[in-house]
C-alpha cells in the first residue's frame, strides 16, 4: 500500500466540484457533537469528509434519538448521529489491529486536514500526532477539540459541556437575578467548538494557501467559551461588580420572558407558553403600553426613562405579563411587531419545525435515507450566493469502507475482503453498545 | 495568519465584533465604521465608576480591540461616497445590515459584484435577508428567543432564562469567521469572490443538540429533554452546592469507577444500575460529599481520580488561574486611562502570534482611513463625519 500523492486535483469520491472546499480531504477522527459539528460544516461546502469509527468503537451519538430500535440497523437511524454527520462518508476500521492503525496512518498522512477530539494523548498513542503525522506530510492540519488545553493537570480531566460551561465563567454570570449559577439548556460547549473548530480549519487552509505548511490547532472549549464572557472579565478587572442579570438588559427596560397562552388557547398558568420583549427606547415603551391598553403607563411621569423604568422593573413584569397571559405568544410578537417593538416567541424545538420564517427559507429539507422513511435535516447555513448544496444522509457505519479503501489507498478487493474477515472493517458493530443520553 | 487581509466591518453588535476581533488578532487590518455617536458597544458597558464615555465601556474594550476606528455619517452623501471607495480597497465586507439599509448605502449584492469582483461579502442578519420576519426588530433577548435554546434554560417551574450577553451573536461570530475564511480561500484558489449570507436563528436552530434534530422529525423527547431541565437531569447530571460556591457533577458510563475513586466510594460499584438507589441515595450522598468541599477540593479529586468534576468559576478565579495563563489565553492591554488589563486573546492556540492594539478611541483613525482610501483630507471631511468632533 502506498498513499496516493497529496493535493487538491484528485477526483474525491463525491462532492460538488463547484463547491468551496471540493478537493479537500478531511479525516474526521472526532466523535460525539463539537467535532462532528466542525466537520459537518466542512462537508457542507463540498469537503470529502472521511468519518472514522472502529467495530467496537462507533460514535456514541448513534446510540441516541433512534426512532425505532426494532429495526436492523438501528445504529444507522438516530436522528442526531445523520444531522451531524450529513454528506460525510463512512469507514468503520479497529484503530486496537496493526492493520487499522496503518491504514488510517496512510489516510491522514494524504490529507489536508484531520480532526480528532481524543483525550490529550491519546492520539500520539495512535501513531497519528501531529509531528508524527507531519514528517509524511508537511501541508497536514490538524485541528484538536479537547474539552481543556493538553496541559497539566487540566489534561486529566474528562470534560462535557455543563463541566465546561461552569469552568470558563459563563455559568456564573448565567441565571436568574435571584438564583444560582445556570446550565445551559443543550451541551453549549460543543456546538461552540464545532464552530471554532471549522473556523480554525478554515483559517489554516487560508494561511497554507499562502505559505505551503501545515499547522496544528488546539480549540480548547474552556478557552473558546472564555472569549464570549472578554466583557466581562474587563469590568470585573476595573471594579464593576458584574451579576446574573435573568433576562434583563443592564442598558434598556422592561425586557423580560413573559407566559402567554398556547398555540391552541390553552390557558398561560398551563400552557409552558413564552414570549421574549424587549423595550430598547422611549418611544417603544409608549408603544408598549398603548398595545396593551394602557395609556395610564404610557403617560405616567415616572416611567418615562429606561433608569426610572429599570427601577420599578418588577411592577412592569407583572402589568407586561398580565397583558401576554392573555393571548398566544405569537399573537403578543406581532402586535408588538406591528408598533415597532422588538418581540418574539421562545421557540421550541417543535415550534422551530413550524415556524413560518425557518419554513420560507427551506430551513428543513428532506432527504432520502437507506433504511428509514425520508429525513429531515437543516439546511447548511452558511448560505453562498449562487451555490447550491446537496444534503445526503449520514453515512452508515462502514458504508464507504471498501471505496475508500480501494479509492482511496488502491488497496485490492482480495486484502479488503481478508481485513473484513479479519474484523479489522466492518459495517455493523462488534458489541451492542449502551445506551446513554449524554454527549 | 492572515496579514495583509483588509476587512472593513460595517457591524454594530456582537457578531460582527467579535468576529473581525478575531481576524485583527490574527494579523488582519480591520477598519470599523462608526456613526458619529459611536458603536453601540460604546454604550452599554459595564462602566468604570464615575465614567460612562465610550471609550470606556468594557464591552468596547473588549471587542473592538486590534481595530481602526473611521466615523462615517453615513445620512451624508459624501460619507457613502467615502464608505464606498474604502470597501473598494477592501478584500472583505462583514455587515450585520440588513438588504435594505445595504442598498440605500449602494453597498447591495449586484451593486458591489458588479463594482467590486474581488470583494467578498459576510452578510449576517437576524432572520437573514428574506421570508415574513426579515425586517423584525430584535435584541439579544429576542434573539436567543426565536434560535430555540432559550427554550431549553432555566428551570422547569419558571419562565426561560437566557445566558450572560448575547450568546446568540457570540455563536454566530464564529460562523462568521468561518464563512469569512472560506469566501477567502475560494478566492485565493479560483479567484471568485462570494457573498455569503448567515442568519442567527438559523444558526441557533441548527445546533439545537439532540432535540432539534428529533423534533423536527416529528420524532416525542426523551422524557425530560424537550423542556428546561434546571442545573439536575439526575444525581450525576447535576450541579450541587460545595462549601464556597457551586460544583457540577456529571458523569457518563464511562466515567462511573472514575466517579466512585474521586469520592472514595468504589464499594457501591455493584449498585450502579439500581435506579431507586441513583435518585435517592446516591444524590443525598453526592450532595453531602461536595457540601463539604470547597471547589478547589473538588477540583483537586478530579485531576487525582480522572473524574468529570467542575466548579463554577468566577471572574476572579479565571484571572488567577495558572494552568490558564499558561495555555497564552491572556492578553494584557493598555487602556488609556484604566491601565493594564487582561483580556482573552486567541479562540484557539497555535504557533501563531495573536497580537491585539488596544480598542481604538472613537474616529480615531478616521483622518488616516479617509486620506488612505478615499483621498480624502481638512476640509472634505467635514462632510464625511457629521457631528463628531474628534482628533
Amino acid at each position: 500500500m502506498s498513499p496516493e500523492p497529496s493535493g487538491t486535483d484528485r477526483p474525491a469520491v463525491g462532492g460538488g466540484a463547484e463547491l468551496p472546499l471540493a478537493g479537500f480531504l478531511v479525516l474526521d477522527l472526532s466523535m460525539f457533537w463539537a467535532g462532528p459539528f466542525a466537520t459537518k460544516h466542512l462537508a457542507d461546502l463540498g469537503a470529502e469528509v472521511i468519518k472514522v469509527e472502529g467495530p467496537t468503537r462507533i460514535d456514541h451519538v448513534r446510540t441516541v434519538s433512534v426512532p425505532d430500535r426494532s429495526v436492523a440497523e438501528p445504529y444507522n437511524t438516530s436522528r442526531y448521529f445523520n444531522e451531524y454527520n450529513r454528506n460525510k462518508y463512512g469507514l468503520a476500521i479497529d484503530l486496537q489491529t496493526d492493520a487499522g492503525r496503518r491504514i488510517v496512518q496512510e489516510l491522514a498522512a494524504m490529507s489536508d486536514v484531520v480532526v480528532e477530539n481524543f483525550r490529550p494523548g491519546a492520539i500520539d498513542r495512535l501513531g497519528l500526532g501531529y509531528e508524527q503525522l507531519r514528517r509524511a506530510n508537511p501541508r497536514v492540519i490538524m485541528v484538536s477539540l479537547p474539552a481543556y488545553s493538553g496541559l497539566e493537570p487540566e489534561r486529566r480531566l474528562p470534560g462535557y459541556g455543563p463541566n465546561v460551561e461552569q469552568m470558563s465563567g459563563i455559568s456564573h454570570l448565567s441565571g436568574y437575578i435571584d438564583g444560582p449559577p445556570q446550565k445551559f439548556g443543550i451541551s453549549y460547549g460543543d456546538p461552540v467548538a464545532g464552530l471554532g473548530g471549522a473556523a480554525a480549519v478554515l483559517m489554516a487552509l487560508v494561511a497554507r494557501e499562502r505559505t505551503g505548511v501545515g499547522r496544528r490547532i488546539e480549540v480548547s472549549q474552556r478557552n473558546l467559551l472564555l472569549t464570549f464572557i472578554g466583557d466581562a472579565l474587563v469590568a470585573h478587572q476595573f471594579g464593576a461588580h458584574v451579576e446574573r442579570q435573568g433576562n434583563r438588559s443592564p442598558v434598556h427596560a422592561p425586557q423580560g420572558v413573559y407566559p402567554s397562552q398556547g398555540a391552541d388557547g390553552t390557558p398561560a398558568e398551563q400552557a409552558d407558553s413564552w414570549v421574549a420583549v424587549s423595550v430598547t427606547t422611549d418611544e417603544q415603551w409608549t408603544r408598549l403600553a398603548e398595545a396593551m391598553g394602557r395609556p395610564d403607563l404610557a403617560a405616567d411621569a415616572r416611567l418615562l426613562d429606561a433608569r426610572a423604568r429599570r427601577a420599578t422593573h418588577d411592577d412592569l413584569d407583572r402589568e407586561i405579563a398580565a397583558w401576554t397571559r392573555t393571548m398566544p405568544a405569537a399573537t403578543v410578537a406581532d402586535k408588538l411587531q406591528t408598533v415597532g417593538v422588538p418581540a418574539s416567541p421562545v421557540l421550541t424545538p417543535d415550534d422551530l419545525r413550524d415556524d413560518p420564517q425557518l419554513t420560507a427559507r427551506a430551513f428543513l429539507r428532506t432527504v432520502d435515507h437507506a433504511t428509514m422513511t425520508p429525513m429531515k435535516l437543516t439546511a447548511p447555513t452558511w448560505h453562498f450566493h449562487g451555490l447550491d448544496v446537496e444534503l445526503r444522509a449520514a453515512p452508515g457505519l462502514g458504508e464507504h469502507n471498501r471505496d475508500i479503501l480501494r479509492g482511496r489507498l488502491g488497496l485490492s478487493d482480495d486484502y479488503v475482503d481478508e481485513l473484513e474477515a479479519q474484523g479489522v472493517i466492518a459495517k455493523e458493530p462488534q458489541e451492542k453498545p449502551g445506551r446513554s443520553r449524554h454527549a | 495568519m492572515l496579514e495583509g487581509l483588509v476587512v472593513v466591518e460595517l457591524g454594530s453588535g456582537v457578531t460582527t465584533a467579535l468576529a473581525t476581533r478575531t481576524m485583527a488578532g490574527f494579523g488582519a487590518e480591520v477598519v470599523k465604521v462608526e456613526p458619529p455617536e459611536g458603536d453601540c458597544l460604546r454604550h452599554v458597558g459595564a462602566f468604570p465608576d464615575g465614567r460612562t464615555d465610550g471609550e470606556s465601556s468594557a464591552a468596547h474594550l473588549y471587542f473592538n480591540g486590534g481595530k481602526s476606528s473611521v466615523v462615517l455619517d453615513l445620512r451624508q452623501q459624501a460619507a457613502r461616497s467615502a464608505l464606498t471607495a474604502i470597501v473598494s480597497a477592501a478584500d472583505l465586507l462583514v455587515t450585520d445590515r440588513r438588504r435594505g439599509e445595504l442598498e440605500a448605502l449602494g453597498l447591495d449584492e449586484p451593486r458591489l459584484a458588479a463594482g467590486f469582483p474581488k470583494l467578498s461579502v459576510v452578510a449576517v442578519t437576524p432572520y437573514g435577508e428574506d421570508g415574513p420576519k426579515a425586517d423584525h426588530l430584535v435584541t439579544e433577548l429576542t434573539t436567543f428567543a426565536a434560535g430555540g435554546q432559550l427554550s431549553l434554560m432555566g428551570s422547569p417551574d419558571r419562565e426561560p432564562v437566557k445566558p450572560y450577553g448575547d450568546q446568540a451573536g457570540c455563536q454566530a461570530a464564529l460562523s462568521v469567521l468561518g464563512a469569512a475564511m472560506t469566501a477567502v480561500l475560494r478566492q485565493l484558489r479560483t479567484g471568485r469572490s462570494s457573498y455569503v449570507e448567515l442568519a442567527l436563528q438559523e444558526l441557533q436552530a441548527s445546533a439545537m443538540d439532540m432535540q432539534g434534530p428529533m423534533a423536527y422529525n416529528g420524532d416525542p423527547p426523551y422524557p425530560g429533554y424537550g423542556k428546561r431541565i434546571g442545573n439536575s437531569t439526575h444525581s450525576l447530571w447535576s450541579y450541587y452546592p460545595s462549601r464556597d460556591g457551586d460544583v457540577g457533577i456529571f458523569v457518563n458510563p464511562t466515567n462511573i469507577d472514575s466517579f466512585l475513586a474521586a469520592i472514595g466510594r468504589p464499594d457501591l460499584r455493584d449498585r450502579m444500575s439500581d435506579k431507586t438507589f441513583l435518585a435517592g441515595e446516591m444524590r443525598d450522598l453526592v450532595g453531602r460529599w461536595c457540601a463539604e468541599r470547597t471547589n478547589a477540593e473538588v477540583h483537586a479529586a478530579a485531576v487525582e481520580h480522572g473524574a468529570p468534576f467542575s466548579y463554577v468559576a468566577r471572574p476572579a478565579d479565571l484571572l488567577a488561574d495558572p494552568t490558564l495563563a499558561e495555555t497564552g489565553i491572556w492578553h494584557d492591554i493598555d487602556a488609556p486611562g484604566l491601565g493594564r488589563l487582561r483580556v482573552p486573546g486567541a479562540p484557539f492556540a497555535g504557533s501563531e502570534p495573536f497580537e491585539l492594539a488596544p480598542a481604538p478611541q472613537l474616529g480615531q483613525h478616521t483622518t488616516a482611513v479617509l486620506a488612505r482610501y478615499a483621498g480624502a483630507i481638512g476640509e472634505d471631511t467635514r462632510a464625511i463625519v457629521g457631528g463628531w468632533r474628534g482628533r
